[in-house]
Protein backbone atom coordinates (compact mmCIF):
# COMPACT_ATOMS: atom_id res chain seq x y z
CA UNK A 1 0.00 0.00 0.00
CA UNK A 2 1.64 3.45 -0.97
CA UNK A 3 2.27 5.85 2.09
CA UNK A 4 2.32 10.04 1.63
CA UNK A 5 5.08 11.69 0.70
CA UNK A 6 8.00 11.76 1.99
CA UNK A 7 8.56 8.56 1.10
CA UNK A 8 11.14 6.84 3.84
CA UNK A 9 14.37 7.17 1.46
CA UNK A 10 13.06 10.96 1.39
CA UNK A 11 12.37 11.33 5.54
CA UNK A 12 16.28 10.14 5.96
CA UNK A 13 17.50 12.69 3.75
CA UNK A 14 15.57 15.21 5.35
CA UNK A 15 16.83 14.30 8.69
CA UNK A 16 20.18 14.29 7.58
CA UNK A 17 19.91 17.51 6.01
CA UNK A 18 19.11 18.74 9.42
CA UNK A 19 21.93 17.05 11.35
CA UNK A 20 24.52 17.71 8.72
CA UNK A 21 23.46 21.71 9.71
CA UNK A 22 24.29 20.80 13.82
CA UNK A 23 27.21 19.08 12.21
CA UNK A 24 28.30 22.46 10.33
CA UNK A 25 27.81 24.96 13.49
CA UNK A 26 29.27 23.12 16.73
CA UNK A 27 32.32 21.44 17.34
CA UNK A 28 33.99 18.87 19.80
CA UNK A 29 31.45 15.51 21.38
CA UNK A 30 28.30 17.30 19.65
CA UNK A 31 29.89 17.60 16.19
CA UNK A 32 31.39 14.11 16.70
CA UNK A 33 27.78 13.11 17.99
CA UNK A 34 26.19 14.27 14.56
CA UNK A 35 28.73 13.10 12.66
CA UNK A 36 27.95 9.60 13.86
CA UNK A 37 23.82 10.01 13.59
CA UNK A 38 24.94 10.92 9.77
CA UNK A 39 27.11 7.92 9.47
CA UNK A 40 23.96 5.68 11.04
CA UNK A 41 21.32 7.43 8.66
CA UNK A 42 23.40 6.30 5.77
CA UNK A 43 23.73 2.81 6.48
CA UNK A 44 19.95 2.65 7.08
CA UNK A 45 19.66 4.11 3.45
CA UNK A 46 21.88 1.89 1.95
CA UNK A 47 19.76 -0.78 3.84
CA UNK A 48 16.74 0.10 2.57
CA UNK A 49 18.10 0.00 -1.05
CA UNK A 50 20.01 -2.78 -1.13
CA UNK A 51 19.79 -4.90 2.11
CA UNK A 52 16.77 -7.37 1.57
CA UNK A 53 18.96 -8.54 -1.69
CA UNK A 54 21.57 -8.85 0.49
CA UNK A 55 19.82 -11.39 2.77
CA UNK A 56 18.74 -13.40 0.11
CA UNK A 57 21.83 -14.21 -1.28
CA UNK A 58 23.08 -15.09 1.61
CA UNK A 59 20.67 -17.53 2.84
CA UNK A 60 21.01 -19.22 -0.48
CA UNK A 61 24.88 -19.17 0.15
CA UNK A 62 24.72 -20.33 3.47
CA UNK A 63 21.90 -23.32 2.31
CA UNK A 64 24.27 -24.51 -0.13
CA UNK A 65 27.47 -24.61 2.10
CA UNK A 66 25.50 -26.09 4.90
CA UNK A 67 23.66 -28.58 2.97
CA UNK A 68 20.09 -27.78 5.19
CA UNK A 69 17.45 -25.08 4.98
CA UNK A 70 16.35 -22.73 7.83
CA UNK A 71 16.19 -19.15 8.64
CA UNK A 72 18.90 -17.54 7.98
CA UNK A 73 20.00 -16.50 11.70
CA UNK A 74 20.22 -20.29 12.46
CA UNK A 75 22.02 -20.75 9.47
CA UNK A 76 24.71 -18.43 10.96
CA UNK A 77 24.55 -19.51 13.80
CA UNK A 78 24.65 -23.15 12.49
CA UNK A 79 28.07 -22.63 10.52
CA UNK A 80 29.47 -20.39 13.53
CA UNK A 81 29.33 -23.54 16.05
CA UNK A 82 30.80 -25.60 12.69
CA UNK A 83 33.79 -23.46 12.66
CA UNK A 84 34.50 -23.20 16.45
CA UNK A 85 33.84 -27.39 16.47
CA UNK A 86 36.73 -27.53 13.56
CA UNK A 87 34.22 -29.13 10.97
CA UNK A 88 35.23 -27.11 8.61
CA UNK A 89 38.74 -27.17 8.96
CA UNK A 90 39.01 -29.78 5.93
CA UNK A 91 37.21 -27.01 3.98
CA UNK A 92 38.69 -23.97 5.18
CA UNK A 93 39.33 -21.70 1.63
CA UNK A 94 35.70 -22.37 1.38
CA UNK A 95 34.35 -21.47 4.35
CA UNK A 96 36.94 -18.58 4.38
CA UNK A 97 35.18 -17.17 0.85
CA UNK A 98 31.79 -17.60 2.52
CA UNK A 99 32.78 -15.66 5.54
CA UNK A 100 34.41 -12.98 3.43
CA UNK A 101 31.47 -12.52 0.93
CA UNK A 102 29.12 -12.31 4.67
CA UNK A 103 31.74 -9.31 5.61
CA UNK A 104 32.17 -7.52 2.27
CA UNK A 105 27.71 -7.55 2.15
CA UNK A 106 27.92 -5.92 5.50
CA UNK A 107 30.67 -3.71 4.62
CA UNK A 108 28.52 -2.84 1.46
CA UNK A 109 26.10 -1.29 4.14
CA UNK A 110 28.12 0.31 6.22
CA UNK A 111 30.86 1.82 4.46
CA UNK A 112 31.23 0.66 0.63
CA UNK A 113 33.79 3.55 0.05
CA UNK A 114 35.75 1.12 1.59
CA UNK A 115 35.86 -2.07 0.17
CA UNK A 116 38.86 -2.54 -2.06
CA UNK A 117 40.59 0.36 -0.50
CA UNK A 118 43.12 -1.84 0.85
CA UNK A 119 44.43 1.23 3.23
CA UNK A 120 42.97 0.15 5.86
CA UNK A 121 39.22 0.23 6.16
CA UNK A 122 38.91 -0.48 9.94
CA UNK A 123 38.92 2.64 11.98
CA UNK A 124 36.07 2.48 13.98
CA UNK A 125 34.17 4.93 15.15
CA UNK A 126 37.06 7.25 15.81
CA UNK A 127 37.57 7.39 11.95
CA UNK A 128 34.36 8.72 11.06
CA UNK B 1 34.02 7.60 22.91
CA UNK B 2 30.94 8.16 25.53
CA UNK B 3 28.50 10.54 25.92
CA UNK B 4 27.63 11.94 28.51
CA UNK B 5 25.48 14.79 30.10
CA UNK B 6 26.60 16.74 32.94
CA UNK B 7 23.80 18.88 34.35
CA UNK B 8 24.88 22.14 36.00
CA UNK B 9 23.94 20.45 39.70
CA UNK B 10 26.64 17.65 39.04
CA UNK B 11 29.55 20.09 37.72
CA UNK B 12 29.39 22.53 41.13
CA UNK B 13 29.17 18.86 42.73
CA UNK B 14 32.35 17.18 40.91
CA UNK B 15 34.02 20.90 41.48
CA UNK B 16 33.25 21.43 44.98
CA UNK B 17 34.43 17.79 45.91
CA UNK B 18 37.46 18.23 44.08
CA UNK B 19 37.85 21.30 45.73
CA UNK B 20 37.96 19.88 48.93
CA UNK B 21 39.84 17.05 47.72
CA UNK B 22 42.75 19.25 46.85
CA UNK B 23 42.65 21.21 49.93
CA UNK B 24 42.68 18.64 52.26
CA UNK B 25 46.42 17.25 50.42
CA UNK B 26 47.71 20.78 49.50
CA UNK B 27 46.45 22.83 52.10
CA UNK B 28 43.20 25.16 52.47
CA UNK B 29 45.15 28.30 50.56
CA UNK B 30 45.43 26.01 47.18
CA UNK B 31 43.17 27.51 44.24
CA UNK B 32 40.81 25.51 42.05
CA UNK B 33 40.57 27.48 38.58
CA UNK B 34 39.93 27.13 35.16
CA UNK B 35 37.44 23.74 35.49
CA UNK B 36 36.93 21.76 32.19
CA UNK B 37 35.11 18.63 32.41
CA UNK B 38 35.49 17.03 28.84
CA UNK B 39 33.13 14.32 28.13
CA UNK B 40 34.48 12.21 26.08
CA UNK B 41 35.78 9.10 27.51
CA UNK B 42 35.07 5.05 27.44
CA UNK B 43 34.20 4.82 31.08
CA UNK B 44 35.90 7.59 32.37
CA UNK B 45 35.39 11.60 33.30
CA UNK B 46 38.22 13.81 32.52
CA UNK B 47 38.10 16.93 34.73
CA UNK B 48 40.88 19.36 33.60
CA UNK B 49 42.04 21.97 36.20
CA UNK B 50 44.04 24.47 37.63
CA UNK B 51 45.57 24.44 41.09
CA UNK B 52 46.77 27.27 42.56
CA UNK B 53 49.29 27.63 44.73
CA UNK B 54 51.14 30.88 46.22
CA UNK B 55 53.50 31.34 43.31
CA UNK B 56 52.74 28.81 40.75
CA UNK B 57 49.91 27.19 39.07
CA UNK B 58 49.72 23.62 37.96
CA UNK B 59 47.40 22.23 34.83
CA UNK B 60 45.85 18.44 36.39
CA UNK B 61 43.66 16.49 35.13
CA UNK B 62 41.24 14.09 37.17
CA UNK B 63 40.76 10.98 35.56
CA UNK B 64 37.07 9.40 37.45
CA UNK B 65 35.41 6.30 36.87
CA UNK B 66 31.46 7.17 35.78
CA UNK B 67 30.64 2.88 34.46
CA UNK B 68 32.09 -0.07 35.57
CA UNK B 69 31.26 -3.09 32.60
CA UNK B 70 30.63 -6.54 33.70
CA UNK B 71 33.41 -8.71 32.24
CA UNK B 72 35.07 -5.24 31.43
CA UNK B 73 38.15 -5.72 29.58
CA UNK B 74 39.70 -2.81 31.66
CA UNK B 75 42.20 -2.72 34.73
CA UNK B 76 40.75 -0.74 37.86
CA UNK B 77 41.68 2.95 38.84
CA UNK B 78 43.99 2.05 40.98
CA UNK B 79 45.87 -0.15 39.34
CA UNK B 80 46.23 2.41 36.44
CA UNK B 81 47.61 4.78 39.00
CA UNK B 82 50.05 2.55 40.25
CA UNK B 83 51.13 1.52 36.79
CA UNK B 84 51.92 5.51 36.42
CA UNK B 85 53.55 5.45 39.26
CA UNK B 86 55.77 2.38 38.01
CA UNK B 87 56.47 3.46 34.53
CA UNK B 88 57.19 7.13 35.70
CA UNK B 89 59.98 6.35 38.09
CA UNK B 90 60.85 4.15 34.76
CA UNK B 91 61.26 7.47 32.99
CA UNK B 92 58.86 6.68 30.07
CA UNK B 93 56.38 9.68 28.97
CA UNK B 94 53.57 9.41 30.67
CA UNK B 95 51.22 12.27 33.09
CA UNK B 96 52.79 12.69 36.50
CA UNK B 97 50.58 11.05 38.98
CA UNK B 98 49.72 13.22 41.47
CA UNK B 99 46.89 11.51 44.30
CA UNK B 100 44.57 8.86 44.09
CA UNK B 101 41.24 9.45 45.31
CA UNK B 102 40.27 8.12 48.47
CA UNK B 103 36.79 7.11 49.84
CA UNK B 104 36.89 10.57 52.01
CA UNK B 105 36.90 12.19 48.41
CA UNK B 106 33.67 11.08 47.86
CA UNK B 107 34.32 11.12 44.16
CA UNK B 108 34.51 7.49 43.23
CA UNK B 109 37.55 5.80 42.00
CA UNK B 110 39.59 8.03 40.19
CA UNK B 111 43.44 9.51 39.98
CA UNK B 112 44.94 13.05 39.65
CA UNK B 113 47.72 13.38 37.52
CA UNK B 114 49.33 16.19 35.52
CA UNK B 115 48.10 17.77 32.37
CA UNK B 116 50.45 17.09 29.38
CA UNK B 117 49.33 19.82 26.69
CA UNK B 118 49.68 18.39 23.14
CA UNK B 119 47.97 16.70 20.80
CA UNK B 120 46.15 12.62 20.54
CA UNK B 121 44.04 13.17 17.20
CA UNK B 122 45.31 11.19 14.69
CA UNK B 123 44.25 12.43 11.57
CA UNK B 124 46.30 15.94 12.89
CA UNK B 125 48.95 14.47 13.63
CA UNK B 126 48.82 12.91 10.12
CA UNK B 127 48.56 15.77 7.94
CA UNK B 128 49.08 19.12 10.10
CA UNK B 129 51.73 20.66 9.15
CA UNK B 130 52.64 21.86 12.62
CA UNK B 131 53.48 18.07 13.35
CA UNK B 132 55.74 17.72 10.45
CA UNK B 133 58.94 17.65 13.20
CA UNK B 134 56.98 14.73 15.34
CA UNK B 135 56.23 12.85 12.13
CA UNK B 136 60.17 12.70 11.92
CA UNK B 137 60.61 10.94 15.10
CA UNK B 138 57.20 9.26 15.86
CA UNK B 139 57.96 5.49 14.87
CA UNK B 140 61.79 5.95 16.13
CA UNK B 141 60.15 7.44 19.74
CA UNK B 142 57.57 4.31 19.53
CA UNK B 143 60.32 1.69 19.20
CA UNK B 144 62.07 3.20 22.17
CA UNK B 145 59.10 3.73 24.46
CA UNK B 146 58.11 0.25 24.11
CA UNK B 147 61.78 -1.14 24.56
CA UNK B 148 61.54 1.02 28.00
CA UNK B 149 58.44 -0.67 28.60
CA UNK B 150 58.80 -4.04 28.00
CA UNK B 151 62.20 -4.17 30.28
CA UNK B 152 60.48 -3.57 33.23
CA UNK B 153 60.70 -6.49 35.58
CA UNK B 154 56.93 -7.97 35.91
CA UNK B 155 57.08 -8.44 39.37
CA UNK B 156 56.63 -4.72 39.76
CA UNK B 157 53.58 -4.85 38.19
CA UNK B 158 52.53 -8.60 39.67
CA UNK B 159 49.20 -6.95 40.42
CA UNK B 160 48.62 -7.25 36.55
CA UNK B 161 48.82 -11.27 37.02
CA UNK B 162 45.43 -11.76 37.62
CA UNK B 163 43.47 -9.89 34.62
CA UNK B 164 42.08 -12.55 32.35
CA UNK B 165 44.05 -10.94 29.61
CA UNK B 166 47.39 -11.43 31.18
CA UNK B 167 46.45 -15.45 32.49
CA UNK B 168 44.55 -15.84 29.12
CA UNK B 169 44.82 -13.62 25.93
CA UNK B 170 42.63 -16.06 24.14
CA UNK B 171 40.60 -17.18 26.33
CA UNK B 172 39.89 -13.65 27.66
CA UNK B 173 38.47 -12.35 23.90
CA UNK B 174 36.76 -15.59 23.48
CA UNK B 175 34.73 -15.22 27.34
CA UNK B 176 33.98 -11.35 25.91
CA UNK B 177 32.70 -12.67 23.11
CA UNK B 178 30.53 -14.91 24.33
CA UNK B 179 29.13 -12.65 26.39
CA UNK B 180 27.72 -10.56 23.74
CA UNK B 181 25.50 -12.83 22.30
CA UNK B 182 26.66 -12.38 18.95
CA UNK B 183 27.40 -14.69 16.38
CA UNK B 184 30.20 -13.26 14.13
CA UNK B 185 31.73 -15.80 11.62
CA UNK B 186 34.77 -14.03 10.66
CA UNK B 187 35.72 -13.74 14.35
CA UNK B 188 34.85 -17.18 14.61
CA UNK B 189 37.05 -18.00 11.42
CA UNK B 190 39.99 -15.59 13.71
CA UNK B 191 39.42 -17.15 16.75
CA UNK B 192 39.81 -21.10 15.18
CA UNK B 193 42.93 -19.46 13.17
CA UNK B 194 44.66 -18.52 16.31
CA UNK B 195 43.81 -21.71 18.22
CA UNK B 196 45.14 -24.02 15.23
CA UNK B 197 48.30 -21.55 14.94
CA UNK B 198 49.11 -21.51 18.58
CA UNK B 199 52.40 -19.66 19.57
CA UNK B 200 55.17 -21.20 22.25
CA UNK B 201 54.11 -19.65 26.01
CA UNK B 202 56.20 -16.31 25.36
CA UNK B 203 58.72 -14.27 28.28
CA UNK B 204 55.88 -12.19 30.37
CA UNK B 205 56.51 -8.20 29.96
CA UNK B 206 54.46 -5.51 30.80
CA UNK B 207 52.21 -4.54 27.99
CA UNK B 208 50.30 -1.24 27.62
CA UNK B 209 47.56 -2.89 25.71
CA UNK B 210 46.52 -0.13 23.67
CA UNK B 211 49.40 1.43 22.31
CA UNK B 212 49.03 3.20 19.29
CA UNK B 213 48.08 6.87 17.68
CA UNK B 214 45.29 8.01 19.26
CA UNK B 215 46.39 7.17 22.83
CA UNK B 216 49.92 9.06 22.59
CA UNK B 217 49.82 12.61 23.72
CA UNK B 218 52.07 14.21 20.96
CA UNK B 219 53.36 18.09 20.58
CA UNK B 220 55.90 19.46 17.59
CA UNK B 221 58.87 18.06 19.30
CA UNK B 222 57.28 14.33 19.48
CA UNK B 223 55.91 12.23 21.61
CA UNK B 224 55.44 13.87 25.33
CA UNK B 225 53.15 11.10 27.07
CA UNK B 226 51.57 7.66 27.43
CA UNK B 227 47.73 7.91 27.85
CA UNK B 228 45.18 5.37 28.33
CA UNK B 229 46.56 2.73 30.39
CA UNK B 230 43.08 0.74 31.36
CA UNK B 231 44.18 -2.22 29.09
CA UNK B 232 47.63 -3.16 30.70
CA UNK B 233 48.70 -6.59 31.30
CA UNK B 234 51.48 -9.04 31.04
CA UNK B 235 51.91 -11.23 28.05
CA UNK B 236 54.39 -11.49 24.82
CA UNK B 237 55.95 -7.98 23.79
CA UNK B 238 54.97 -8.49 19.95
CA UNK B 239 51.32 -8.27 21.16
CA UNK B 240 52.23 -4.41 21.67
CA UNK B 241 54.52 -4.19 18.79
CA UNK B 242 51.62 -6.04 16.52
CA UNK B 243 48.76 -3.76 17.95
CA UNK B 244 50.77 -0.64 17.35
CA UNK B 245 51.13 -1.80 13.25
CA UNK B 246 47.47 -2.69 13.09
CA UNK B 247 45.53 -0.76 9.63
CA UNK B 248 43.27 0.53 12.09
CA UNK B 249 45.29 2.98 13.08
CA UNK B 250 47.19 3.74 10.02
CA UNK B 251 43.73 6.04 9.13
CA UNK B 252 43.99 5.74 5.19
CA UNK B 253 47.84 6.06 5.05
CA UNK B 254 48.32 2.31 4.25
CA UNK B 255 52.20 2.68 3.26
CA UNK B 256 53.16 3.84 6.79
CA UNK B 257 52.42 1.21 9.72
CA UNK B 258 53.45 2.87 12.59
CA UNK B 259 50.20 4.71 12.85
CA UNK B 260 49.97 6.23 9.44
CA UNK B 261 52.94 8.11 10.03
CA UNK B 262 56.28 6.02 10.12
CA UNK B 263 57.38 3.04 9.18
CA UNK B 264 57.72 -0.75 10.45
CA UNK B 265 61.56 -0.43 9.71
CA UNK B 266 62.30 2.84 11.56
CA UNK B 267 60.00 1.90 14.88
CA UNK B 268 62.18 -2.05 14.78
CA UNK B 269 65.86 -0.44 14.33
CA UNK B 270 64.94 2.28 17.58
CA UNK B 271 63.10 -0.87 19.75
CA UNK B 272 66.00 -3.44 18.76
CA UNK B 273 68.54 0.07 20.04
CA UNK B 274 67.01 0.54 23.13
CA UNK B 275 67.03 -3.17 24.28
CA UNK B 276 63.86 -4.50 22.56
CA UNK B 277 64.19 -8.27 21.00
CA UNK B 278 64.40 -8.73 17.51
CA UNK B 279 60.79 -8.70 15.87
CA UNK B 280 59.74 -12.17 14.50
CA UNK B 281 57.28 -11.43 11.69
CA UNK B 282 55.32 -14.41 12.06
CA UNK B 283 54.79 -13.95 15.63
CA UNK B 284 53.94 -10.69 14.94
CA UNK B 285 51.22 -11.31 12.28
CA UNK B 286 49.75 -13.89 14.80
CA UNK B 287 49.16 -10.96 17.24
CA UNK B 288 47.90 -8.39 14.43
CA UNK B 289 45.13 -11.75 13.32
CA UNK B 290 44.71 -11.25 17.40
CA UNK B 291 44.19 -7.78 17.76
CA UNK B 292 42.24 -7.33 14.69
CA UNK B 293 39.74 -9.88 16.91
CA UNK B 294 40.24 -7.96 19.75
CA UNK B 295 39.13 -4.65 18.25
CA UNK B 296 36.39 -6.35 16.75
CA UNK B 297 35.12 -7.65 20.16
CA UNK B 298 36.06 -3.81 21.98
CA UNK B 299 33.62 -2.41 19.20
CA UNK B 300 30.85 -5.18 19.46
CA UNK B 301 31.30 -4.35 23.42
CA UNK B 302 30.57 -0.47 22.79
CA UNK B 303 27.39 -1.22 20.77
CA UNK B 304 25.83 -4.45 23.15
CA UNK B 305 26.83 -1.16 25.88
CA UNK B 306 23.95 1.37 23.87
CA UNK B 307 21.64 -1.77 22.74
CA UNK B 308 21.19 -2.93 25.42
CA UNK B 309 20.84 0.36 27.33
CA UNK B 310 23.18 0.20 29.47
CA UNK B 311 25.52 3.33 27.99
CA UNK B 312 22.63 4.85 25.16
CA UNK B 313 25.77 6.59 22.87
CA UNK B 314 25.39 7.41 19.06
CA UNK B 315 29.39 6.73 18.77
CA UNK B 316 29.10 3.17 20.59
CA UNK B 317 26.30 2.93 17.55
CA UNK B 318 28.44 3.64 14.88
CA UNK B 319 31.04 1.08 16.68
CA UNK B 320 28.83 -1.82 15.80
CA UNK B 321 28.67 -0.99 12.34
CA UNK B 322 31.87 -0.51 12.26
CA UNK B 323 32.46 -4.24 13.21
CA UNK B 324 32.10 -5.44 9.90
CA UNK B 325 35.29 -3.32 9.03
CA UNK B 326 37.49 -4.25 11.05
CA UNK B 327 36.32 -8.03 9.92
CA UNK B 328 37.28 -6.81 6.39
CA UNK B 329 41.28 -6.36 7.40
CA UNK B 330 40.55 -9.82 9.98
CA UNK B 331 39.86 -11.42 6.70
CA UNK B 332 42.42 -9.45 4.31
CA UNK B 333 44.73 -10.55 6.90
CA UNK B 334 43.99 -13.99 7.09
CA UNK B 335 43.63 -14.64 3.33
CA UNK B 336 47.12 -13.17 2.68
CA UNK B 337 46.00 -10.17 0.97
CA UNK B 338 47.27 -7.40 3.63
CA UNK B 339 51.25 -7.35 4.56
Amino acid sequence: MSRNAPDADEIIRTVDEFVARIADRTDGNERYDALCARYLLAVLQRELAGGAQIDRTEHKRLEVFLGETGATDDLVRKLAVAIRSGACDARWEEVSALVFAHVVDNVSMSRPDQLGAGDGAAEGAEGL
Amino acid sequence: MEQEFISDAETSRVVERLRTSVQRRFGSAVRLENVEIAALGGSNRTVLFDLGETATTRRLVLRQETYKLARSPFISPHQQYRLLEVAHEHAIPVPEPVFELDESDDLGRGYVAACVEGETMPKRLIHDSAFAGARRVFAGQCGEILAALHAIDPERVAFLEQTSDSRDPLAAQLDRYDSYGEVHPALELGFRWLTMNSLPKPRRRLLHGDFRNGNLMVDQTGIRAVLDWECAHLGDAMEDVAWLGMRPWRFGRVARPIGGIGLKEDFATAYRAAGGTDIDPGVVRWWEIFGLVRWAILNIMQAHGHVSGKRRSLPFAACGRNTCLIEYDLMMTLNGSYD
